[in-house]
């Protein structure tokens, strides 16, 4: 009780929640900016958390990454261009709620369930920490090599209605993933590499730059179909209902649970992310409106159940990657491991000692993750009423502007490094008319992203974890945890296809 | 017509007048103050190298009043990220944050590196160990080499990469002892610390710093250095020397060093070296080294060339052997 | 060619991708772990050349099952549309294409008036090209005014707080950054309404009205974006021309 009291004393000042506050405010601005990430914010706010108290310098550091994986989800829903590859899911549903003219709903409901996934993760973070901790160390090649596959198993859920299309996406995006060099012997595998070695191809496709040509650009492409002429009647936008009713949230329980837990965990095992947990959510959230009897809304309709479950997943990914970055000094995901070097410069060295010698440091991070999530919750409520706004603008002029801020987006990726923007915009472009074509001909996108996500995931280890037992193929049927993935992969694939054929029946 | 005349006039003399200020101010010697100078660091934010890097970035900015910015640009090793730095111009406003890395990613023929940048100033060293995790059997090196001996292939020594420093030291090692150890690359540190302490890989080439955070589950067996640790919690680990092979040498460490492209103006060299001495020995860095176990090894401009030819010469050795050496001409 | 008349042409696009994949991760060869004697590395090739294979299958069943549905709902747009999308693609790829020697605010004021103008007008038609011209000129000038004023007033906070006439905080990033972003659009407001009547009213040309417009929006985005990403997320845009 006395480190508690210890580590609310750190923070207990206008300093810390006025820098927090800016922390939220710009974290949200970020994240809803294409292009700009939660770990290129926290890395900009860093000089600035190097001249403040500890606590106050982390507090900032983690205001900017809830704001930033939260923000990220008002552009998906507005106009279908994810922020940062957290919000790759919420576009689904979001969109099409925006197109029901439900914008304020998903983005109210948007906010609520990163609030919860937020709240939920801190809970877990004070709670279970150590627990969790050694769990994720259970987790080794063979565990995350099965667990991408778990994830390629979704590609049957988001193919739409002809899985052979989601199935070809799918392989199409993991081919993209092996593009750059073998992470075994650093060598290129690129077309003409002879020429291309020295170009930024040689480390692959930017993720970032891929989702936004396949989201952003190839919807501006899509968007010419429509003719302008005769003056497009725009629609004024209503805003009403932002919060969803407390009812509708607590109908939802199921879904929330199950993807809270899903972000803590995924978030935990180091070399996920957050880009992985939104898909198991939705794929989870699918299933269990499926079965709940027309008590729920079917996902991938505009269903508020859709903006949720990823919501509540990406945002409860930040209370699980703080986990292992705490407990072992291991960092969960590429911010956490920003976050992990701002601590280690202040001179507090993460991992077990922290929790034995520094306790009031840890609730002070603790209490400041608490204050994050409300400010997010807070600054980005009160732009509800104004976001929305952007969709009175008419096609003629909101299509250019959803191009270069996608080009922008593209761009600003590679921060400093002019040469790897401009590489960048090339992605975006190309990726902008693969993903036209295909949209045209009703493929679904989002197998591509899965691949390219788990493509490069499930081929390094995959191989490192052959590698490790020595050219011994059956080592993923000796661990358990690989036995259980590998259940769960192929029921996932099998279940909404026995599920379909007895409904045609 | 008179209303648009005016506005015209307006705007002209707008544009003239603004060109013209923004234009004579831009007229000043290197370095601009208002530009930012980048330092690339070709690996992950939040990295051993990349906090040495924003460490020393943050002292940079006190001692000039320039912005120093770091950004990370992985992939390939180290190798996108250096290439960076040669595709751009040869002004003095990038830096590599370069090093053994570097010449790592040079020899294994992934970019032009050294061969296209020019030496700033060398900084210093961090020295590998070889840890394993406390229940495990083996308690000294010996022990280890002689358990992998009577079973080759049965062990498992992982690095962090193949492209980096860990990568080559632990080709170095296991060509050292007859190659029975099952070399396996992880991606980066924190993965292969993850995956030693959850017992998949037996052994690993860690940075001290990352032995330190979990000192209660490793046990260090060996520092690829030749001296001890400066760390307090460290000191007692024993050197190659000490744990029985003085003929053993591998590269032991990653050296971190700055460097610019090639052809980039004398001045703007000549300043930065000097910023970087000055940012270098100050109070708070040279704590942030001895909190960290860096070894310092501060020589700049023609004194860092040279010292760098000793380290491209051991380097070149080992790769070779190991044959990863693909550097052409 | 009976075959493409009644199968969609990107399944077998899909094949075609799928075997010149396959030939050429062969010709890639596999590549294994060096300096490693035990081995147990699968090697780089494998996943590779089963993925390959999987597409090449699903392509194929793609290819004889997926066909066009009866009514061939030929959902073929009109030429304005088609000169439309045709002036997009071809903008774009200038875009990109010009970025290093022209400079970030040049390419990205160019390509937004360009679009806007055309999709406000509708089509792409010959005696548009005129008004089109002179517009991106006007764009220009109205941007590098704006951009000039916001580099001067950033350029004294920066130096004046560096160098101690002014209170440290006035000059960091942010608040540097937010002092030019008001001005900047006071400025703007005002220039705007200055204008804005002058060019719509019955008079003036539907195509100058709209050529106002479009330079107008493009200026101030331009404008907008470099202030945002660049000065106050320091994203390094190419500088181009513009070296002040």
């Amino acid at each position: 009780m006395d480190t508690l009291l210890q580590g609310f004393m750190q923070i207990a000042n206008v300093s810390t929640i006025v820098w927090m506050a800016i922390g939220s405010i710009v974290g949200i601005i970020l994240g809803a900016l294409p292009g700009l990430t939660a770990t290129m914010g926290i890395a900009l706010m860093m000089p600035i958390s190097f001249r403040l108290p500890t606590a106050t310098g982390i507090g900032l550091l983690l205001a900017v990454y809830c704001g930033a994986v939260s923000g990220a989800s008002i552009p998906a829903i507005l106009i279908g261009i994810p922020g940062n590859p957290n919000a790759i899911v919420t576009v689904e549903d979001g969109l099409r709620m925006t197109k029901k003219g439900k914008a304020g709903q998903a983005i109210g409901g948007a906010v609520v369930a990163s609030f919860i996934g937020g709240i939920g993760s801190m809970l877990a973070l004070m709670l279970f920490s150590p627990l969790i901790a050694k769990f994720t160390l259970a987790f080794g090649p063979a565990e995350k090599a099965t667990l991408a596959l778990v994830g390629l198993a979704i590609i049957a859920s988001v193919s739409g209605d002809n899985i052979w299309k989601g199935l070809l996406m799918g392989a199409f995006g993991m081919c993209l993933a092996f593009l750059g060099t073998d992470p075994f012997s650093n060598q290129l595998r690129i077309p003409f590499s002879k020429y291309l070695a020295t170009t930024p191809l040689s480390k692959g496709l930017d993720l970032t730059s891929t989702l936004i040509g396949l989201f952003g650009v190839s919807e501006v492409f899509i968007g010419l179909k429509k003719s302008f002429v005769g003056g497009q009647h725009v629609e004024p936008v209503k805003i009403d209902h932002i919060f969803p009713p407390f009812k509708k949230i607590l109908s939802m329980w199921k879904i929330i649970l199950s993807s809270l837990g899903i972000g803590i965990l995924i978030g935990a095992i180091p070399g996920t992310g957050a880009s992985i947990a939104v898909f198991m959510a939705y794929n989870m959230a699918k299933n269990i409106a499926e079965h709940s009897n027309g008590k729920l809304e079917k996902l991938g309709t505009g269903a508020l159940e859709g903006v949720f479950a990823p919501e509540v997943a990406n945002n409860a990914v930040t209370g699980g990657a703080l986990i292992p970055t705490l407990a072992l000094g291991i960092p969960g995901d590429s911010s956490t491991a920003v976050l992990l070097g701002a601590l280690i410069i202040k001179g507090v060295t993460p991992g077990f000692q922290l929790f034995t010698t520094n306790m009031s440091l840890v609730y002070a991070i603790f209490i400041t993750l608490l204050i994050a999530n409300i400010f997010m919750a807070l600054f980005q409520l009160l732009g509800v009423r104004l976001y929305p706004k952007v969709l009175e603008v008419p096609q003629q002029i909101l299509l250019p502007l959803v191009l270069i801020l996608s080009f922008v987006g593209a761009y600003a990726v590679a921060g400093q490094a002019t040469a790897v923007g401009i590489y960048n915009l090339g992605i975006a472009l190309v990726m902008g008319l693969i993903g036209y074509f295909l949209k045209r001909d009703g493929y679904p996108i989002a197998p591509i992203v899965l691949g390219l996500i788990l493509g490069g995931m499930f081929e390094e280890n995959f191989r490192r974890a052959v590698k490790l037992a020595g050219g011994n193929y059956l080592t993923f049927f000796t661990k358990p945890i690989c036995l259980l993935f590998m259940a769960l992969a192929i029921l996932s694939i099998i279940l909404p296809i026995i599920a379909k054929k007895r409904g045609k029946r | 017509m008179k209303r648009s005349a005016i506005i015209l006039s307006l705007l002209i003399a707008l544009i003239v007048s603004g060109t013209f200020s923004a234009k004579a101010v831009a007229e000043a010697i290197y370095p601009d103050p208002e530009k930012n100078i980048t330092i690339v660091v070709p690996h992950a934010a939040g990295g051993g190298t990349d906090l040495i890097f924003r460490k020393l970035a943050e002292e940079m900015k006190k001692v000039s009043g320039v912005n120093f910015l770091v950004t990370n640009i992985t992939g390939a090793g180290s190798a996108t990220g250096t290439n960076e730095v040669i595709n751009n111009e040869a002004d003095g406003y990038m830096l590599l944050a370069a090093g053994t890395h570097t010449t790592a990613a040079t020899m294994q023929g992934l970019t032009d590196g050294y061969k296209k940048l020019d030496y700033i100033a060398a900084l210093n060293w961090d020295p590998f160990i070889v840890a394993v995790r406390k229940d495990k059997p083996w308690t000294s090196l010996q022990e280890l080499v002689a358990d992998a001996k009577s079973r080759p292939g049965k062990i498992s020594l992982g690095n962090a990469g193949m492209g980096g420093a860990t990568g080559v030291a632990s080709v170095g090692l296991n060509l050292a002892f007859g190659k029975v150890f099952n070399v396996v690359p992880f991606n980066g540190g924190a993965d292969l610390i993850a995956s030693v302490l959850g017992g998949h890989c037996d052994v690993g080439i860690f940075s001290q710093s990352e032995v330190v955070a979990n000192i209660n589950s490793f046990r260090p067996l060996v520092i690829l250095s030749e001296d001890h640790s400066p760390l307090a919690s460290l000191a007692s680990v024993p050197t190659l020397d000490e744990a029985g092979y003085p003929e053993i040498t591998v590269p032991g460490g990653s050296f971190r060093s700055l460097m610019v492209k090639k052809g980039t103006p004398e001045v703007a060299k000549k300043w930065l070296a000097d910023t970087a001495e000055k940012a270098f020995y100050s109070a708070s860095f040279q704590k942030f080294m001895k909190d960290n176990g860096l070894i310092p090894a501060f020589y700049k401009l023609e004194a860092f060339a040279e010292y760098d030819k000793g380290i491209i010469a051991d380097y070149e050795v080992i790769l070779k052997e190991a044959g990863l050496y693909k550097m052409t001409n | 060619m009976t075959l493409f008349r009644t199968r969609k042409p990107l399944p077998f696009v899909f094949m075609v991708v799928s075997i010149l994949y396959f030939i050429y991760v062969i010709s890639l060869g596999s590549s294994t772990m060096i300096g490693d004697e035990i081995g147990g590395d699968p090697g780089g090739m494998m996943l590779p050349l089963v993925l390959s294979i999987f597409m090449f299958v699903a392509s194929t069943i793609l290819f004889l099952t997926d066909k066009k549905p009866q009514e061939a709902v030929q959902n073929s747009r009109g030429t304005s549309e088609q000169r439309l999308f045709l002036l997009t693609l071809i903008v774009a790829i200038l875009y990109v294409a010009a970025m290093r020697p022209l400079g970030f605010i040049i390419t990205t004021a160019m390509l937004v008036f360009t679009l806007i103008f055309f999709y406000l007008q509708g089509t792409v038609v010959r005696k548009d090209v005129a008004t089109w011209a002179v517009g991106t000129v006007a764009t220009l000038a109205v941007l590098l005014a704006l951009y000039s004023i916001g580099r001067v007033i950033s350029r004294y906070l920066l130096l004046s707080a560096r160098q101690g006439r002014i209170p440290q905080w006035l000059g960091s990033t942010g608040v540097v950054a937010g002092v030019v972003l008001v001005i900047v659009l006071v400025l703007y407001y005002l220039l705007y309404k200055l204008t804005r009547t002058r060019f719509h009213h019955e008079r003036v040309p539907v195509a100058v009205s709209h050529a106002f417009d479009a330079c107008m929006i493009s200026a101030i985005t331009t404008e907008l974006i470099y202030l945002v990403f660049r000065q106050m997320f320091l994203v390094e845009l190419v500088p181009g021309l513009i070296t002040w």
